[in-house]
């Protein structure tokens, strides 16, 4: 720890000043009805309109991604993504090590602001060495649920190489809350008061409450750096020297579609990134980050996901056209599912799971764009994951009900199967089709 | 997946872990070369490959920023460009505004601000003032500390609808006042034959009393009971008046009519029965269950004078109408697929001056009333009967699609055997989104022989 700390200041100290005065870009937000807006009904339509589009498609020749080299494997080194599982040997203690320094020291925990962001009831706090958290909770109707997904899923994502938080479960009992003198909370009419143990007491009434008296959170780390804000899927933050290729045509996020399929995490979109303006390694520069993942797996932040999801958009107008020509007799995918009926799991199956027809919640620019070789390079990293690597990662949900991490880690392997078989075991022969 | 395939599934994923531990570090680097245009990277910042913390050496870019579409394609999609530019600019004000708005948070808000309303008992909601009404809102009346016992309405839309309506009710008992005026509904004559030439449009100008006595009663905020009586007695007094839309006044088209109703006053004692038992469930619709339901009412002579607002210009006709409506369904598959069938009926039996039947009481087909497929008001007469097919299944999981059909029409007496023949039929599809548990309302067209209708609804869906 000392010799890591000592390094950081080496660092700083050896930071040249050019990186010091660096300009950061531009804070950028998207718009979460916005985003559903466009991306549900504007872009499909202007897809279906596209001229280029159908020529591309009639001819069989898809615009593949940018930024990979004569191997088909993305240029490094990369801001927002680095070879891990798949590339790297990878055990499971590395991964366990691998986003950041765990959670919370014990003691007070000194609370700082309440979370208006994302739909679960949350808090920021500082721990006794003043490193700061952001602490989520599950609903209760579905205890461990919402906090385990987050947890397990950016280890797995971390482990597929992209940049994550540092996310751990922690349990706390209230008396170690102490609310900081200067905290604020939005109130229902927009304005900032102050932050009472009342209203403190009253976020915790919504919360399950363990036996022992504790609660159970997810506690995450706040990313080094000065937040940016979201990463958009499409375009480029023109206002960034180093971000020159439009992020729909990256390798990584166009291949992040297979990951997400594995994982089940429909809620992949531009609002659940941030980047940050960060000075690591004697430059100062944007990192981009994958966040939130409260909707992965069998979650669905604020209630188990529903047997639809990764089946279909939340508006999907090839589902629909479908169900209307046929009149709806002929059964969906998700009808033959099967419930495990664990709480701490929500829903999520690999039954039904469909590794080459899944969907996000709704269409996502990067993904629309993937060809069959974006897909193979995250397959790649899929099959990498080890049955110890998953289990690992399940583990660190501290599920109270062993039946859950059996399942869920069952679960993980049996998709990964169908990813592996879907795309990688024909890995020779890429049909036209298919590029 | 076969034992086969699994077996194969296991080699790739093993071959895949190995090939990563034996070559992943010399292919990662050698996946990094950058081409010649590329800015030099510095080889002393790219990580060692044993690092498997994030690069902090400055990533590879291309010597210049990329384009997201070649020149060819932007050529292709400049028309559609040019086209679509002024969406873009509101989509542009539309992305900002609601940046605006999230970031200020105006929809909690304004959430606040609506939910405090319960503090002065006044609510705003979608009015129900039926078909051709214009766009109508509700302000809906509960003062705090009556709200168990009082509730208030006023009803207002833009074609100049107005209904005020006064409810109390304490436990079984129940009394209700309502004033309506409706400026301008469309009448097309008696009968089952009348004509789409003979549009017209009548005002009527109506308010009623009554005392009701209901059992089991409905509790408020709960749902209602599965199955109820209730008898009411009360007066009614209503008034016709010419139709004040763009159409001809009913007395000009149909005088003979016009000439015993326009300007009359008529005022009825009113008592009468209902009772209904339902034990239709399921979601997110309804899925099976049947529902029974069934109404008596008398309208006396205003001769009887009992509990009457004033004494009435004319003597009022004197009837009884008897309503009975029937709907089942079943359905299949785990996402249900539903058929519903309905039956619904009405029969009116004159004692008194028949002559003088107001055209607002009689039974009537056509929008809302049934038979969607054709203009509200489209069939008038003393009875009517109309049944209803419809098959509800799911599109999606946010959606599903209502398609039904109809048929039936009105009689002067529903009893002497209406023909096949002179039924008249409806057919529609409806698009409904829907949460896990009910149908949030409809988009949808109904059509018939006579025309194409296009309706929608905001809640009140089953």
């Amino acid at each position: 720890m000392s010799r890591r700390c000592a390094l950081v200041l080496v660092v700083l100290l050896a930071t040249p000043s050019w990186a010091a005065d660096a300009t950061p870009p531009k804070e950028t937000d998207i718009s979460y009805f916005y985003d559903i807006f466009e991306q549900s009904l504007v872009r499909p339509m202007t897809r279906l309109l596209d001229p280029a589009l159908w020529v591309r498609k009639a001819t069989g020749n898809p615009r593949q991604a940018m930024n990979v080299d004569e191997r088909d494997q993305v240029r490094l080194p990369s801001t927002w993504w680095q070879p891990r599982a798949g590339f790297r040997p990878l055990d499971a203690e590395q991964m366990l090590n691998g986003p950041g320094l765990g959670g919370p020291l014990p003691g007070r925990w000194t609370v700082t602001r309440a979370k208006t962001q994302g739909v679960t009831p949350g808090f920021f706090v500082k721990d006794p060495s003043g490193t700061r958290f952001i602490l989520k909770f599950d609903p209760p109707a579905c205890p461990e649920m919402a906090t385990g997904a987050d947890v397990v899923s950016s280890y797995l994502f971390w482990a597929a190489g992209y940049n994550v938080p540092s996310n751990s479960i922690v349990r706390f009992h209230a008396e170690s809350l102490l609310v900081a003198p200067d905290a604020v909370v939005i109130d229902k009419r927009g304005r900032k008061v102050p932050m009472t143990d009342e209203y403190l007491k009253q976020l915790l009434s919504r919360v399950r409450r363990e036996p022992d008296g504790t609660y159970r959170a997810m506690a995450s780390r706040l990313l080094a750096g000065k937040p940016l804000g979201p990463f958009e899927y499409d375009g480029r933050r023109k206002d960034d020297p180093e971000d020159l290729v439009p992020h729909q045509h990256r390798r990584e996020l166009r291949g992040l579609w297979t990951l997400c399929a594995w994982l089940g995490h429909a809620d992949s979109r531009g609002p659940n990134s941030l980047d940050m303006w960060v000075t690591d390694g004697g430059r100062t520069f944007v990192r981009h980050h994958l966040i939130d993942f409260g909707s992965c797996l069998g979650s669905g932040a604020v209630a188990k996901r529903s047997y639809q999801t990764g089946h279909e958009y939340f508006v999907d107008y090839g589902t629909m056209t479908r169900s209307a020509l046929t009149l709806g007799l002929v059964p969906a995918k998700w009808e033959a599912s099967v419930d495990p009926e664990l709480p701490a799991v929500g829903f999520i199956d690999s039954k039904t799971f469909d590794p080459k027809g899944w969907r996000p919640d709704y269409p996502n620019p990067a993904f629309d764009e993937r060809t069959a070789r974006d897909i193979r390079w995250g397959a790649r990293i899929v099959a990498a994951m080890s049955d110890s690597l998953i289990r690992a990662a399940v583990e660190q949900g501290r599920f109270d009900d062993p039946r859950a991490t059996e399942y869920l880690t069952k679960v993980l392997i049996e998709r990964r199967d169908k990813v592996v078989q879907a795309w990688l075991a024909g890995d020779a022969q890429v049909s036209e089709q298919e590029r | 997946m076969t034992p086969g395939r699994a077996v194969l599934v296991r080699i790739l994923i093993a071959t895949a872990c190995m090939a990563a531990g034996a070559s992943g570090m010399a292919r990662a680097q050698q996946a990094t070369p950058a081409p010649a245009a590329a800015p030099p990277v510095d080889s002393a910042r790219v990580s060692p490959a044993s690092d498997l913390a994030p690069s902090t050496a400055p990533p590879w870019n291309p010597p210049e920023p990329k384009s997201g579409k070649r020149l060819w394609e932007s050529l292709l999609e400049l028309p559609g460009h040019v086209v679509t530019l002024p969406l873009s600019a509101l989509g542009y004000g539309a992305r900002n505004y609601l940046l605006f708005a999230e970031a200020n948070a105006v929809v909690p808000r304004a959430k606040a601000i609506f939910a405090s309303s319960p503090r002065f008992g006044v609510y705003a909601i979608p009015a129900s003032l039926g078909d051709h009404t214009g766009t109508g809102v509700a302000l809906e009346l509960r003062p705090p500390r009556l709200r168990e016992f009082l509730t208030g309405e006023l009803s207002a839309s833009t074609q100049h609808y107005h209904r005020t309506r006064v409810e109390l009710a304490l436990g079984p008992l129940g009394a209700e006042y309502q004033y309506e005026w409706r400026p301008r509904d469309q009448f097309y004559g008696l009968g089952p034959g009348s004509s789409l030439d003979n549009l017209s449009e009548y005002a009527v100008q109506g308010q009623a009393i009554r005392a009701q006595l209901a059992f089991p009663w409905q509790r408020r905020k709960q749902k209602p009971p599965p199955a109820q009586v209730s008898a009411y007695v009360g007066t009614r007094q209503l008034v016709m008046r010419n139709g004040r839309g763009a159409e001809p006044s009913f007395e000009q088209v149909f005088p003979v009519i016009g000439a015993s109703q326009l300007n009359e006053q008529v005022e009825n004692l009113l008592t009468g029965f209902r009772g209904y038992f339902d034990t239709r469930g399921g979601k997110p619709h309804w899925t099976q269950g049947v529902r029974v339901e069934a109404q008596l009412d008398h309208f006396a002579s205003s001769s009887e004078k009992v509990l009457a607002f004033q004494d009435a210009s004319t003597d009022a006709p004197e009837f009884t109408r008897y309503s009975g409506a029937v709907t089942t369904g079943f359905s299949f598959m785990r996402d249900p697929r539903t058929i519903r069938l309905s039956l619904r009926g009405t029969h009116e039996d004159v004692a008194h001056r028949s002559e003088a039947m107001r055209i607002y009481d009689l039974s009537g087909l056509g929008g809302g009333r049934g038979l969607y497929g054709f203009e509200p008001g489209r069939f008038k007469d003393l009875d009517m009967v109309v049944g209803q097919v419809s098959y509800i299944f799911p599109l999606a999981e946010h959606f599903e699609m209502d398609v039904h059909t109809e048929l039936g029409n009105v009689y002067r007496d529903v009893f002497e055997a209406p023909t096949w023949s002179s039924l008249r039929q409806s057919y529609g599809v409806n698009l409904r989104p829907r949460s896990k548990v009910s149908p949030l309302g409809f988009v949808g067209v109904d059509w018939s022989n006579e025309g194409i209708r296009f309706r929608f609804s905001i809640g009140s869906v089953e």
